[in-house]
């Protein structure tokens, strides 16, 4: 049959990039389901070892084995260790924080390979033996051979260390109840670690093994890995087998369409990109109609108990100080003022984003996305001849129904699975839509700017379109304000923190949930479509799923109170700071990745590097040799080994 | 006191029809027929494990009933969510509590009437009708008053000790003025002093806004000083039901549950 040996290279392919794909989620899905922390740097991990390969191989000349070597036995568990105390540093604190700091450790990686590599992306000589060998009438490389067997055997040890071995037993313990198996006698700490070393293990070897067939890329290989989110969601974020075969019917799909979609839909951007986001697509479907309850919840995630008073009230002295400060920003700044207005302009997607991660508690890693929807949309809006206040207005209601669509099916979830969703909702506009003639058009769109003169001023100029961005955040700061103070904010306030509250009074709370995404969406448009203002003209650069990622971290660095003031505060962090102080921007992103680890890490102020470790080192390795009685928790390690 | 044993009210308020809920294998309950008629409270009682609270949250909805039916003021509402059943009549408390800490008493309070007025509606979350403010301050103030916790009104709940939580979510649930409370083991965490007070409360409450009451509750002083009716539950099964001192004076309930105790000296 022609049409079977057509597409049998095809699935051989796609089983072996399944199966790595398969490898890095089940890494993914092993950390989670031990530390309740998920993984949103698992992907940079992997472009972190990748990375690590190419500076010991090609710059410091070591041979592939010994680099091999140095990287999966030494650097990935060291990255493992690292992760497993950040996970015991973040356990118990606000779920938002949770997702903030492993957000915030993805941007450090990527912004340090930057610094160090630069942003373009390099090629990897391949390494391992090159050949083909013939089966079932396909040639097959032995490169692919190889990536599949180490996978094969990757995820066939982990099953079997759970089935067979007590350091499994307690692996699956841990999953189930920390608790218990700490009251048991064996150490849940050390488990942990055990865990997160094989997850970063198996994350590093699919960097190394994706690395030359993709070049040297963060976000290619970030994003690549990231892809197991896909896998891990075909095994409900819970069962190892399952997101393995699942990894490995995605990057079956992924191939079959790329074969399908080049055959018969050839020249269209939007279907050439499916292959790419297939993962995405099934995370996506996956969230919407499985049942809440199948999915893995990270027990007292829903902790947002700050003990703060968070209905905010107007200080008119901050509020009169820092509008006399933008007042008089066209005074003294006159070349770069563009950099102010983008500021302003910041300021309203900040307070979007605020009101929704803060006050209520929801994570959106897509709001990049919604502003690059709020660009586009004016520059079509303009071009369809609408006048400039109408095609704002315009621009900003589209995000609308966006936010609807991509909130609706996932707020029924925890916090986590709508950050998840959202990642997955910004990758997939970046790659499907982005491109496309309806949204930019992989190119430049014109954005024009106000043709009035308003008291003299002509808000087409430099000058008055900063008064205008400037009095556009005012209002938006204005209206978050009132949100606040009113019956919405309070609502919000009580749905963060017991979310039983609300419903068993007879507030829906996927409808306020709803309803704070869709006023998040639609600031960030505005906001994205008075940037695009200030240069004249849209384009995806900018909008990427990183940008996403760096404004919730920024946005962590300003405490949990007042969302006005923290929006403004990150706005003019982000815009303004690296035009006065000239850094590569991947040590900016590295910086804000990194302040966020440490706000996440610093919020219950309980963070203490050292605890639990002496613990796990030594009282376990003196329980296995029985030295000890099994009771490791209720005295400090060192008086056990005095004993 | 003990409350008077007399004929109960004719009208239904909340009834269970062959309610049965499923975990995995158990039965958690199986096949239970309850009812709470106006303006009395009813005790629902029983060993650890017996489905108590798994009843009340399947008449609450947050737990999905395998089978049955449950009727809410004459409606069917066994499909209805929680926050709908909330608004058609439905207050409640819980055992572990749900509460926002970082709110104010009253702002917990209020919460049962800006929840229920925003209900599925997002525009009711910035509209509501003239005067609405006042009115729901008054609210608010009278249910403090009520519970005896008018003077922890700009308190922050995170505050507040076990025993004020309890009066907290009391007066949250006496705030939405539904004719019908579901009060889950409010006695657990309270000292005999504060359980004497929250049995009066909880009479006043009836008394005043004439609701009825299901509650789950293990403290048999609370039980026979508020309840006029009572259900035994037993793994899931409906064991007797009956006027309260009849239902304790019987010997399976003393068997399965109460154990040879004396009557309490002050009975």
């Amino acid at each position: 049959m022609p049409a079977v040996n057509d597409y049998l290279p095809f699935v051989v392919s796609g089983v072996v990039a399944g199966s790595l794909l398969g490898l890095a989620a089940v890494g993914l899905v092993l950390s989670f389901r031990t530390s309740g922390l998920f993984n949103f740097a698992h992907g940079a991990i992997a472009a972190a070892g990748a990375y690590v390969f190419y500076e010991l191989k090609e710059i410091r000349g070591l041979s592939w084995p010994l680099a091999a070597l140095l990287v999966l036995a030494v650097f990935a568990p060291a990255m493992g260790l690292l992760l497993e105390r950040m996970a015991a540093g973040l356990h118990g604190v606000r779920a938002v924080y949770r997702i903030v700091a492993t957000v915030g450790l993805l941007l450090v990686v990527q912004g340090l390979a930057a610094v160090r590599f630069g942003p373009a992306t390099i090629p990897l000589n391949p390494f391992l033996p090159q050949g083909t060998v013939k089966i079932a009438g396909t040639f097959v490389s032995y490169e692919q051979l190889i990536g599949f067997g180490i996978a094969v055997v990757g995820v066939l040890g982990l099953l079997a260390l759970f089935r067979f071995t007590k350091t499994g037993l307690r692996m699956r313990a841990v999953v189930d109840n920390p608790q218990l198996l700490s009251y048991e006698g064996d150490n849940p700490t050390s488990v942990r670690r055990g865990a997160w070393v094989i997850s970063s293990v198996f994350a590093c070897a699919t960097g190394l093994l994706l690395a030359p067939s993709l070049g040297l890329d963060t976000v290619v290989l970030a994003l690549l890995v990231v892809q197991a989110f896909g896998a891990a969601a075909v095994g409900r974020f819970g069962s190892i087998g399952a997101t393995f075969v699942g990894g490995i019917a995605i990057g079956v799909a992924s191939t079959l369409s790329a074969k399908f979609i080049g055959e018969h839909l050839p020249n269209s951007p939007f279907w050439a990109g499916i292959p790419d986001v297939a993962p995405f697509l099934v995370l996506f479907a996956l969230l919407v109609v499985t049942p809440a309850r199948k999915f893995f919840d990270v027990p007292g995630s829903n902790r947002t108990a700050t003990g703060r008073a968070v209905t905010p009230r107007l200080h008119w002295e901050a509020v009169l100080a820092l509008a006399v400060v933008a007042m008089l920003v066209p005074v003294f700044v006159d070349t770069s003022l563009s950099v102010w207005t983008t500021a302003a302009s910041l300021v309203v997607v900040f307070l979007g984003l605020g009101l929704m991660v803060w006050t209520s508690g929801q994570v959106s890693l897509a709001h990049a996305a919604f502003a690059a929807i709020g660009a586009a949309a004016m520059s079509q809006f303009l071009d369809a001849g609408l006048p400039w206040g109408l095609a704002l207005a315009a621009a900003g209601l589209i995000a609308v129904p966006v936010a609807v669509a991509v909130a609706l099916p996932t707020l029924r979830l925890s916090g986590l699975y709508l950050a998840l969703a959202t990642f997955a909702f910004a990758v997939l506009l970046q790659q499907l839509v982005y491109p496309t003639q309806a949204m930019f058009g992989g190119g430049f769109r014109a954005v024009a700017r106000p043709e009035i003169s308003l008291f003299g001023l002509d808000l087409a100029g430099d000058r008055g379109y900063y008064y205008l961005c400037l009095s556009m955040a005012a209002l938006a700061a204005a209206t978050v304000f009132g949100v606040q103070r009113a019956r919405l904010g309070r609502l919000l306030q009580a749905n963060a923190e017991s979310a039983d509250a609300v419903a068993a009074n007879g507030g829906d709370t996927t409808t306020i949930r709803t309803a704070v995404f869709c006023i998040a969406g639609f600031l960030a448009s505005i906001g994205g479509a008075l940037a695009s203002g200030v240069t004249l003209q849209a384009s995806s650069r900018g909008y990427g799923y990183t940008v996403g990622l760096t404004w919730v971290a920024v946005l962590a660095l300003f405490g949990s109170r007042a969302t006005v003031i923290r929006a403004t505060a990150a706005a003019y962090a982000l815009a303004v700071m690296p035009t006065q102080i000239h850094l590569d921007p991947g040590w900016y992103t590295a910086i804000f990745g990194a302040a966020a680890v440490a706000a996440s890490l610093l919020s219950d102020r309980q963070f203490d590097l050292t605890r639990g470790w002496d613990r796990g080192r030594v009282a376990s390795r003196l329980r296995r040799r029985e030295f000890l009685p099994p009771r490791p928790v209720a005295r400090p390690a060192r008086a056990e080994v005095r004993a | 006191m003990s409350a008077p044993i007399e004929a109960r009210p004719e009208q239904r308020v909340l009834a269970t029809r062959g309610l049965t809920v499923r975990f995995g294998g158990t039965r958690a309950v199986d096949a239970l027929d309850l009812e709470v008629r106006s303006r009395e409270i009813v005790g629902l009682i029983g060993p650890n494990g017996a489905g108590k609270t798994t009843t009340l949250n399947a008449c609450a909805g947050t737990v999905r009933p395998a089978a049955g039916h449950v009727e809410l003021l004459g409606v069917d509402v066994s499909s209805w969510t929680p926050a709908h059943r909330a608004r058609h009549g439905l207050g409640r408390t819980f055992q572990r509590f749900a509460l926002c800490d970082s709110l104010a008493v009253a702002e917990n309070v209020g919460l049962a009437v800006e929840a229920r007025h925003a209900g599925g509606r997002p525009w009711k979350c910035f509209l509501a009708p003239r005067g609405a403010r006042t009115a729901q301050a008054a609210r608010v103030r009278d249910a403090l008053e009520m519970c005896g916790i008018a003077d922890l009104a700009g308190r922050r709940v995170g505050s507040l000790s076990t025993g004020q939580r309890r009066l907290v979510e009391l007066a949250r649930a006496a705030c939405g003025r539904s004719p019908v409370l579901l009060l889950d083991e409010p006695s657990s965490g309270l000292d005999p002093a504060e359980t004497d007070a929250f049995a009066r409360i909880v009479r006043n409450i009836v008394a005043d806004t004439g609701a009825s009451v299901l509650v789950v509750e293990h403290d048999m002083t609370l039980v026979r000083e508020i309840c006029a009716y009572l259900y035994v539950l037993d793994f899931g099964v409906h064991l007797c039901e009956g006027p309260t001192e009849a239902v304790l004076r019987d010997d399976r309930v003393r068997q399965a549950y109460l154990g040879n105790v004396e009557e309490p000296a002050h009975a």
